[in-house]
C-alpha cells in the first residue's frame, strides 16, 4: 500500500488558474476527502493525481515514484454513467484488468469474489442500462477494485443518486473499503458525506482553487449511518462549513 | 447491513447480504415469455399488412382498373413470375442481379466503415475529404450510371460499382458520427487504465459506432438494390432491372410488376436479416440510435 503525496500544483487553463500551489498528503491506507465549492478545480485536482492530466508546477507522487501518465498505482473512479454499455457487468468490471494486461485467467475467481462483496452477485450477465444507479456506481467500484490499486481516487461517485441510495452506498464503500487496504482520495461536495466517510477533510476554496482548511474526523470505525444525526457530528459539519462560507464570501460570491 | 434498503424505480434492490434473494427488476437478455409473445403479436400485424395490401391490390386491379396494361394483379403477376422462371430467364437474373448486389453492398460498406474510422480520427484527412462525401452523398449518383457503364462495360462490374457508390456514402457518414461521439466520459475510463489509442478505438468507439454502423447497413441494402435496377437499365446482358427493361418495352406489365415485387420482397427479407443480426450483436443497444 502507498500513500500519495502533492506537492505544489499549479493548473491553468484559457480562462485563468484553476489551481494554485495545492499541497497535501495522503498516509498510506488513510481515507481522505476533498469538498469544496463547485468549479474550484476538485475534479482538475484529482485527474492530475490519476495522471490523466498534467499539472503546470509541482509534482504528484505516490510512494516513492513521480507520476507521469496514466498511474499504474491507482484506480480512478468517475461519475455516473462511465460503464460501458455494450458489456455485461462482469466484462465491464474485468476491463481493468483487460488493460492493464493483468493475467484473466487466475484472477477470475478473484474478479468474481469482489463482485460478490460490492453486492453484485448475481448480476454478472446483466447490462448496465438493466441497472439502477446504486448498482452500476458498485460496478465502477469493482472495477476499480479490480485492478488491487494502491490508491482509489472517486469523483463524486454518488453524487448521482438519489439520497437513500446514496446514504446506502456511503455505508456499503465503508465495508467494502475495511476489507481492503486502499488509500482513498475522495471528492464531494456534500459536507455530511465527506465528514462520514474520511480521516481528514481537506476544504478547497476557488478561483483558484488552494487547500483552506485540513480537519481530521475523530470518529471511531466502523461508523453507524445514525453517526450523522449526533451532536458531534453536526457540530464538525457546522465548523466545516463555516470555513466554506467564508472562503465562497472571500472569493466573490456563488 | 442495517437492514435499510435502497429504493429505485419502485423497485427494492439489493444491499449487502440480501442480494441471494433479491429479485432482479428485469430479466438479462434472452426470451422470456412475456417477450416472445410481443414479438409474435408484432409479426403478425406486419403479416396481416401485407395480406390485406395484396388483396387490396387484387381487387382494385380487377374491378376497378380491369386492364392488365395499366396495372397488373397479384394472380398476373405471380403467373408472369412463373413465365419468366419457365422460359429460363429468370434463375440467371437472380444470380446476376444477387451477385452485384451482394458484392457492391460489402465492398461499399467495407470501404464505408473504412473511410468513415479514417476521416473519424484524422482531421486533415476529414477536412479534405468532407467536401467530397457531402458533394456525391447529395448528388444523384444515378445520373452517372451510365458514364460508370462506359467505363466498366457490360457486364456485371460496371453494376456493382455503381452499387458500391450508393452504398458508401451513408456508411461513410454513419461510421464518422458514431466514432466522433462516442462518450468522452468512456474514452477517459479506458485512458485512466492506460489504454493507447489503438486499444481506445477498439475497446471503446468502435463498440459505440457499432448501432450507427447497422443503421448504415440497413440503409445500404435498400440503395444497394436500387442501384442494381438502374444501373441495368442504362445497359446489361442479363439481370432482373434487366428483365424490367425488356418486359417494358414489350409493354408486359405482369413481367415488369414481377421483377419489381422481386426486388421489394428482397429489400423487406434482407432489412428484416440485418435487424437480426443487430439483435445479435448489439442487443445492449436497443435504446440507443
Amino acid at each position: 500500500m502507498k500513500g500519495v503525496s502533492v506537492r505544489g500544483i499549479s493548473k491553468s487553463f484559457g480562462n485563468g488558474a484553476v489551481l494554485q500551489n495545492v499541497s497535501f498528503n495522503a498516509e498510506a491506507g488513510e481515507f481522505v476527502t476533498i469538498v469544496g465549492p463547485s468549479g474550484c478545480g476538485k475534479t482538475t485536482l484529482l485527474r492530475i493525481i490519476d495522471g490523466l492530466e498534467e499539472g503546470d508546477f509541482g509534482e504528484v507522487r505516490i510512494g516513492d515514484r513521480k507520476v507521469g501518465g496514466p498511474a499504474r498505482e491507482c484506480a480512478f473512479v468517475f461519475q455516473a454513467d462511465s460503464l460501458m454499455p455494450w458489456r455485461t457487468v462482469f466484462d465491464n468490471a474485468k476491463l481493468g484488468m483487460e488493460l492493464r494486461k493483468q493475467d484473466l485467467a487466475s484472477n477470475k475467481d478473484r474478479l468474481q469474489e469482489l463482485l460478490q462483496l460490492v453486492g453484485l452477485g448475481g448480476y454478472e450477465k446483466y447490462y448496465p442500462r438493466q441497472l439502477s444507479g446504486g448498482l452500476r456506481q458498485r460496478v465502477n467500484l469493482a472495477r476499480a477494485l479490480a485492478v488491487d490499486p494502491d490508491v482509489l481516487l472517486m469523483d463524486e461517485p454518488f453524487a448521482a443518486l438519489d439520497a437513500q441510495t446514496r446514504e446506502i452506498m456511503q455505508k456499503e464503500l465503508l465495508r467494502i473499503w475495511a476489507t481492503q487496504q486502499k488509500t482513498v482520495v475522495f471528492i464531494t461536495h456534500q459536507l455530511d458525506e465527506a465528514v462520514y466517510l474520511a480521516d481528514r477533510v481537506l476544504v478547497m476554496g476557488r478561483k483558484p482553487g488552494v487547500i483552506a482548511d485540513d480537519i481530521s474526523v475523530p470518529f471511531d470505525r466502523p461508523r453507524e449511518l445514525s453517526l450523522k444525526r449526533t451532536k458531534e457530528f453536526g457540530q464538525l459539519v457546522e465548523r466545516i462549513w463555516g470555513t466554506i462560507e467564508t472562503v465562497i464570501r472571500e472569493t466573490g460570491g456563488i | 447491513m442495517d437492514g435499510t434498503r435502497e429504493t429505485v424505480e419502485t423497485e427494492v434492490l439489493p444491499t449487502g447480504e440480501e442480494t441471494a434473494e433479491f429479485q432482479p427488476f428485469q430479466e438479462p437478455f434472452g426470451a422470456s415469455a412475456r417477450n416472445s409473445n410481443r414479438r409474435r403479436a408484432a409479426f403478425g400485424i406486419s403479416a396481416a399488412s401485407i395480406i390485406i395490401g395484396i388483396v387490396l391490390w387484387q381487387l382494385i386491379g380487377q374491378f376497378l382498373v380491369g386492364n392488365s396494361l395499366f396495372l397488373a394483379t397479384p394472380i398476373q403477376t405471380l403467373s408472369g413470375m412463373r413465365d419468366m422462371w419457365t422460359s429460363g430467364g429468370l434463375p440467371q437474373d437472380l444470380a446476376v442481379s444477387g451477385e452485384e448486389a451482394l458484392f457492391g453492398f460489402l465492398i461499399g460498406s467495407a470501404l464505408g466503415i473504412a473511410i468513415g474510422a479514417f476521416i473519424a480520427k484524422n482531421k486533415v484527412a476529414k477536412r479534405v475529404l468532407t467536401p467530397y462525401i457531402s458533394g456525391f452523398y447529395a448528388t444523384p449518383i444515378i445520373a452517372l450510371a451510365p458514364i460508370l457503364i462506359l467505363w466498366f462495360g457490360l457486364g456485371i462490374w460496371s453494376k456493382v460499382v455503381v452499387v458500391i457508390s450508393l452504398v458508401i456514402f451513408p456508411q461513410i457518414i454513419n461510421t464518422e458520427a458514431g466514432i466522433r461521439t462516442t462518450d468522452e466520459t468512456l474514452r477517459d475510463v479506458a485512458r485512466s487504465y492506460g489504454a493507447s489509442s489503438i486499444e481506445v478505438f477498439r475497446k471503446v468507439e468502435l463498440w459505440w459506432s457499432l448501432p450507427y454502423i447497422l443503421a448504415g447497413l440497413r440503409l445500404g441494402v435498400g440503395r444497394a438494390l436500387i442501384g442494381v435496377v438502374v444501373g441495368e437499365l442504362f445497359g446489361a446482358k442479363a439481370g432482373l432491372g434487366f428483365a424490367i427493361y425488356n418486359a417494358q418495352s414489350e409493354f408486359n406489365m405482369p413481367q415488369l410488376f414481377a421483377g419489381v415485387v422481386i426486388f421489394a420482397v428482397s429489400g423487406i427479407v434482407f432489412t428484416y436479416l440485418l435487424t437480426l443480426l443487430e439483435m445479435a450483436l448489439a442487443p445492449w443497444a436497443k435504446t440507443r440510435p
